[in-house]
Order: C-alpha cells, then structure tokens, then sequence
C-alpha cells in the first residue's frame, strides 16, 4: 500500500477532535502512533480544543462504596481501560461521599475527616471536620469555587466542601463551607432549627443551589450557595420516598427522579398558579420496555444520577444499566451494587497525569477526641498553635533539599507518621510503640530549613547506619525556633539528637557524641567535634547508650542523660559541668507524671 | 450559509461556476455547491468563477475534487435551508445515508478528501471525513492504526519509543 499523503497538523488534530472522550484509551494509543502524532496531541492547545469540541466532561466511571468483595470504595471504570485506580486512605474506613467538576470527596473513619481526592493527578487533600462534629452524619459536597468557570478543566483549582449535618443535641442542622483557597471553614453557618436526618447519598447542584436527601428520601435540604441559607423542600405527595433522587430536569431546573413499581417517574419544580413552586410530573419511563432484559422479575432501584449528562443509573438483579434521558440510549456499566453509586465525570487527555503538579493547599490534620490540628497551608511553615499536649509538625521546604516536604504526626506519644507533603501524603514512615520523652505543652514553630535537609539527606556521616529510615521530629522547646530534637532509628539502639542551631546538630552514638554542621555548599553534614563520653563522664561504666536530653538555648552545653544520671557537657571546651540529677530521680519525676522535658527545660534555665 | 443569489444578477437559473483541479480537469458546478467552501464563496461572492475564467485549485487533483463536489452537490439544498431547519426527517435520514456510503472508500481517498476539506474550508465534509478516520482508529492499538492508515513499519528507534511509552500507560492496553 502506498504510503498515504501526509495531514497537516491541524487536519491530523480534526481526527483526534473526534475520538470519544469516555475512552480516554483512544488519545493515550494514538499519541504512541508516531512522534507527530504524540507531538500533536502533547501540545498543551489540543487538550483545550478537546475539552471545548466535546463541552460535557465524559462519565469514565464511578465509585462504589462496598461491594461484596471489597469492603472500601472502588473506582469502576465505565471504559474498556481505566488511567485510574482505586483510592487508599491512611484510616480505618473510608466512603464515598460525593463528585464534582474532577473532583471526589470521601468521608474517613479513624482518624475522622474529609478528603477530597483527584484522581486525574491523584492528590488527597484532607480537611478537617470542624471540631466536635467529626463523628456525627453528615452530607457533604464537593464544589469548583472559581467564579464564572465552564468546569472543564478545573479539577486541579480551588474547591469548595458543603457540610450539612444534624446536630441532635442541639436540635439544629447546620450548614458549612470549607475553602481550599483558605484551608477553612467559614465562620457563617447556616442554620435550621430540627435535626434533618441526612441521607448518605451524592447531592445534587442546580443552578446556584445544592440539594441534599433528607430523611430517607423525604424531603430536600436546599443550600442556597449565593444567600448561604438551609431550606427544606417537601417532596411530591405521591411519590415513594425510598426511590428518589435529585436531578436536573429537561428544562434546566431542579427535578426528582423516582421509580415506582417497574416505571421510572420524571418530575421538576415549577412555578404554579400562587407564586409557589411545585413538582410537576412530566416523563414516565417504561423500565421493563428500555432495559434490556427479558421479563425484569425484581423491581429495580435507582442508583444515582449525572449532573451534566442526565444520565440516570438504574440497579437491576442482572447488573447496573445507565440511561441517556436525551439519546434513550442504555448501557449496562457495571455489575449489581448494593449502595449508591456516585459517577465520576471529566476529561482525561494523554499528558495529564504527567505534570503532576505539588498540591500546595494539602493541609495534614489530625484528629483525636482531646483535640483537632491543622498545619498553615499557604506557608507551608507554621503549626497552628494548637491546646493540646499532642503536635503535628511540618518541615520547610529548603531551597537546596529538592522535593522532600515532610510533615510528622504524632499521635498519643506512641505513634508517630512521617509523611511526605510533596507526594499526595504519602507514609514514609510508621514508629509505633516508642516511648518518647513528652513534648512540651505547645509548639509555635516547628519548622526548621536543617530538618528538611535531613530529611533528603538522612544520614550524617555518623548516623550512616540509621539510612534508609526517616529521621522525624520530636518536640522543640517553647518559642524556639531553631531548636528541636531529631530521631533516627537505629538498628539497635534509638538516638536522640538535637539541633542548636539553623544548621547544627549534636548526635549521640554509642559511647560518642559529635557535633555536625550542615554545609550548604555541598549539601552534607560535616564532622565537627567527636567527644568519648565514656572517657569524659565521671562514670565507670555506660550500660545504656547516652542519650541527648536538652540543649538550653543560647548556650553551647548539651544534657546528655546516662545510667548514672544527667550532665550538663559543654560542647566548646569539651568539659563535664556538673551533674544535674540522678537517673531514679529522673524516672521519679517521669513516672510522677512529670514532664521531663519541662523539667529539663526548667533546670537549664534555673541551673546552667 | 445561505447561496449567493446576487452577483451577476441571474435570479433564473442557477448560477454555475468552474472549478480548475491541479491536473487542469475543468468541473462545472452550481454556485450554491460550491460556496460550501468558506475558501471559494469569498471569491463566487466577488463574481469570480463564472464564464470562462474558472477558479484553479492547484491542491486538489481531479479525482478528489470530483468526490468533493459529490458531497457539496448533495449537501447544497440543504445548507441553503440554514442548516436545514425544516428539512423533514426523510431528508436527513437520506443524508445521513448518503454521508455514511460517501466515506465508505479507501483511507487513501479519505486522507485526500481531509486535505481538500482543510485547504477548501468545507466544515461538514472536514467533520465527516475527521469522524471516519477517528473511528478507523477507535479502539486499535498504535500498530494497528498504523497499518490501517497505512503508515511504514517502525523503524527500531521508533519502536523503541513506542514500547517506552506502552510502559508508561499500560492501562491503556490492559
């Protein structure tokens, strides 16, 4: 065959115009056809074109909550081959909540909270419950917040989050909204005065309104996103209540969707005679006429809805079928399911997932029943003073450290997780079981350029056996920026070391102390001083490995804690100071509940 | 776009005008068909192409220009409708129809039939054509649409590259 004329450019991208957006496969193969061809496609110009060529982000799947094998949400591609997998999340359960313009939201359970995930770049941003509401039901939404957006590419922009929850205690329901442009909730709650019952379903957005099911199918709660205030919206006198949801109507509006018996019911609000709204009945669906099984023996169950398209899912013995209301076309899109199902819709172009871009508003939280922390998104470098006795630290983010962002958790004492801010809060490290000197009672900053140093460059010379394990952060003393302790997890033994300064840190090893100094010249830890602290304690034996207690700020002098006490060791002279006190009387005030730490804190500076 | 009636003022009869194919074929065709190109009704609107003149295409040889014409001829009547808002649902389906034996041809042709419709500007035949291909596609792996289209084998660099990037999405060819 002779070879065919070669398109220009703009004639090869019309072709491409045309593959269909719900098998986003097609783009991917296509682009791998030649290097034109993968040239055309890369050009950041035709995905726009794409996206406006097609307007309607295509369905490319949706979550399932649980199923009979898999007790956490699935991503169920309704393309023959999915770019996406199913969601993981740091806690004990997790749900689907809702999803919108790219975007899914989940609820988590242990640690409670709100994530919203894309699953185009794959980031998790994690939200924080307001405190006290975190375990209580609640409906949620997920929302672009851009003004005036077509949402055909805006999964990666700022997001709103719509709670509405019930409060039983306090018999209201209450709205709030959460900005990803701020990290926070918005001090404005909507407010209605009885406790709606929340349905654990999808909402629906209409116009600038969001609806959520209420009390099994009952009623609607409006939230009203301009005005940002709760209604209630009765729904139609005849319609059966458990088979019901929200959608838009043919006419653009709010419209409801029910089945009765084996007919699916359209309905919308319209205006009627005396300026009220009601639902009017317009459109019957013969289920057993469109689907396409034979003799439908079960009644079948409503599944969900799409917002854009007006798809509407249907949940048979035989498997779930979505109907096109405007095309009568049906499809059979996944297997039965026992829950809702929530679609996920948006444009997928070959390209996308590679520029994978930092999500920097992912907020870390925390949650525990004494208290909730959050970290300052925009800088990245502060904690947000939080009263409790419990911290989440963040670390900066060095210029010369690339792409290692680091946050600790601490949880209880016991557990602490490393993870890294940079890549979608992935774990890089579990320390659980760990007795660790208390932390002081609040922390302000936390945030030191040497830590992240450490952190893409874990071992000092010294430390070189501690590789492979990430360091993490232990408490810093009050108002102190620069000083904090630094564990690394030795194969044996555990060390404590302290930082003195931006860029200095005292490691005790063995028998030995040394003091390391961060060059940023080559980006390494240098050797500064070594000290045996076996010859210079007054102490026959060291059983234990010394440990670094607290380095008083200003001086030069480390405590180092030994079987036979604690010594104040100046670091210039290489000189014993004195001995602070015996080690029973440590573990005395230990156990006595204590805190060490304040202890310590409060001998340097009565003492030294 | 509704046919230029005015020009040389024949309300009568339908207006003709020449086409001049790359090879010097010469194809008479009413003005209405031919303003289906955005490229030629500027030029049938300024009363060129009548008489003897002819307007010359040098990209379009004369095999392709004449399935082109083929389309524009049998879309004419209803372009000149705006779009064919009451064209009853008979004539859609018969276009239709007609649209779906038209593409029916050899990816040679259709790969020539892309190229007039660009240079020429005609939106329904470009859309068409472009569908035709896309479907050609849909669905094949990257050495099955080259064969389909007729590309030369990889060569080993290429294929190199490709199997790079088959790495790199490999759910797309679960």
């Amino acid at each position: 065959m002779a070879a065919p004329p070669e398109l220009i450019d703009d004639a090869t991208a019309e072709i491409f115009l045309r593959l269909p957006p719900d098998d986003p496969a097609c783009l991917v193969r296509a682009a791998l056809v030649c290097k034109r061809w993968r040239r055309i496609l890369s050009d950041p110009a035709f995905p726009r074109r794409y996206r406006e060529f097609h307007r309607t982000p295509p369905l490319l799947g949706f979550l399932r909550n649980r199923s009979d094998r898999d007790p956490s949400p699935q991503f169920v591609s309704t393309a023959d081959a999915s770019p996406f997998s199913s969601p993981e999340f740091d806690c004990k359960q997790w749900w689907t909540l809702d999803s919108r313009h790219g975007r899914v939201l989940f609820r988590c359970v242990e640690p409670d909270g709100l994530v919203v995930w894309d699953p185009i770049t794959g980031d998790k941003h994690y939200i924080i419950p307001q405190l006290g509401n975190e375990k209580i039901d609640l409906a949620a939404a997920v929302l672009c917040a851009a003004d005036g957006c077509n949402h055909l590419d805006c999964h990666s922009g700022p997001f709103l989050v719509v709670f509405v929850s019930a409060d039983f205690h306090g018999l209201v329901t209450w709205a709030s909204v959460y900005s990803s442009e701020t990290g926070a909730w918005s001090h404005t709650d909507a407010y209605l005065d009885f406790p709606c019952c929340m349905d654990p379903v999808p909402c629906l957005l209409a116009g600038d309104a969001l609806y959520f099911m209420a009390f099994f199918g009952m009623c609607l709660v409006k939230y009203d996103l301009a005005l940002q205030d709760l209604s209630i919206i009765d729904m139609p006198k005849e319609h059966d209540c458990l088979m019901t949801t929200a959608m838009i109507s043919e006419g653009g509006g709010l419209g409801l969707a029910s089945i009765d018996g084996y007919s699916l019911l359209l309905w919308s609000r319209q205006a009627v005679t005396d300026g009220s709204e009601d639902w009017v009945h317009h459109r019957v669906i013969d289920l057993k006429t469109v689907l396409p099984i034979r003799g439908l023996r079960t009644i079948a169950h409503l599944a969900g809805v799409t917002e854009g398209a007006n798809t509407i899912f249907v949940n048979t013995y035989v498997g779930i079928f979505a109907i096109e209301l405007s095309s009568g076309q049906v499809r059979k899109v996944g297997e039965r399911e026992h829950y809702t199902i929530v679609p996920y819709m948006s444009f997928y172009t070959p390209g996308m997932s590679d520029n994978r871009q930092t999500s920097w508003s992912t907020s870390i939280l925390y949650f525990h029943e004494c208290g909730v922390w959050c970290l300052d998104q925009r800088s990245m470098n502060q904690v947000i003073v939080v009263p409790s006795d419990y911290i989440v630290y963040l670390m900066h983010r060095s210029r010369k450290a690339p792409d290692n962002y680091a946050a600790l958790i601490e949880i209880l004492l016991v557990h602490y997780f490393v993870v890294s801010v940079t890549d979608n809060l992935k774990l890089l490290s579990l320390i659980t079981g760990m007795r660790s000197p208390p932390p002081p009672t609040s922390i302000v900053r936390a945030s030191l350029v040497s830590w992240s140093c450490v952190l893409s460059e874990p071992a000092p010379s010294g430390v070189a056996a501690a590789r492979g394990t990430a360091p993490y952060l232990q408490a810093g003393p009050i108002n102190h920026p620069w000083l904090g302790f630094l564990r690394y997890r030795h194969p044996t033994t555990w060390m404590l070391t302290m930082s003195f300064s931006p860029t200095d840190t005292v490691v005790v090893e063995g028998d030995a102390l040394y003091v390391y100094a961060w060059t940023w010249d080559e980006c390494c830890w240098v050797q500064r001083k070594a000290v045996d602290l076996k010859a210079l304690l007054p102490v026959h034996a060291i059983s234990f490995s010394p440990l670094i207690f607290y380095l008083p700020q200003g001086t030069d002098a480390v405590g180092v804690s030994t079987d036979a006490g604690v010594f104040v060791v100046e670091l210039t002279s290489v000189q014993v100071r004195r001995k602070l006190l015996e080690r029973e009387e440590l573990l005395k005030e230990e156990g006595g509940g204590t805190s060490s730490t304040n202890l310590l804190v409060h001998l340097s500076y009565c003492e030294l | 776009m509704a046919a230029p009636e005015s020009g040389d003022g024949n309300n009568g009869a339908a207006r003709m005008v020449t086409l001049i194919s790359s090879d010097n074929t010469r194809f008479e065709v009413e003005a209405a068909a031919a303003s289906l190109s955005q490229t030629l009704q500027l030029t049938i609107l300024d009363g060129g192409g009548g008489g003897g003149d002819g307007i010359p295409l040098p990209n379009v040889d004369s095999a392709t220009l004449s399935k082109v014409l083929e389309y524009c001829i049998k879309h004419a009547p209803a372009a000149a409708n705006g779009g064919a808002p009451n064209a009853t649902a008979v004539d859609r389906a018969e276009l239709e129809r007609f649209d779906n034996e038209f593409v029916n041809i050899d990816q040679s042709v259709l790969y020539s039939l892309i190229m007039a419709a660009h240079n020429l500007e005609i939106e329904g035949l470009q859309s068409l054509v472009a569908k035709k291909v896309a479907d050609m596609i849909k669905g094949k792996s990257p050495m099955e649409i080259r064969r389909t289209l007729g590309f030369p084998d990889p060569t080993p660099e290429e294929q190199a590259e490709m199997n790079a990037h088959m790495l790199e999405y490999g759910w797309a060819y679960e």
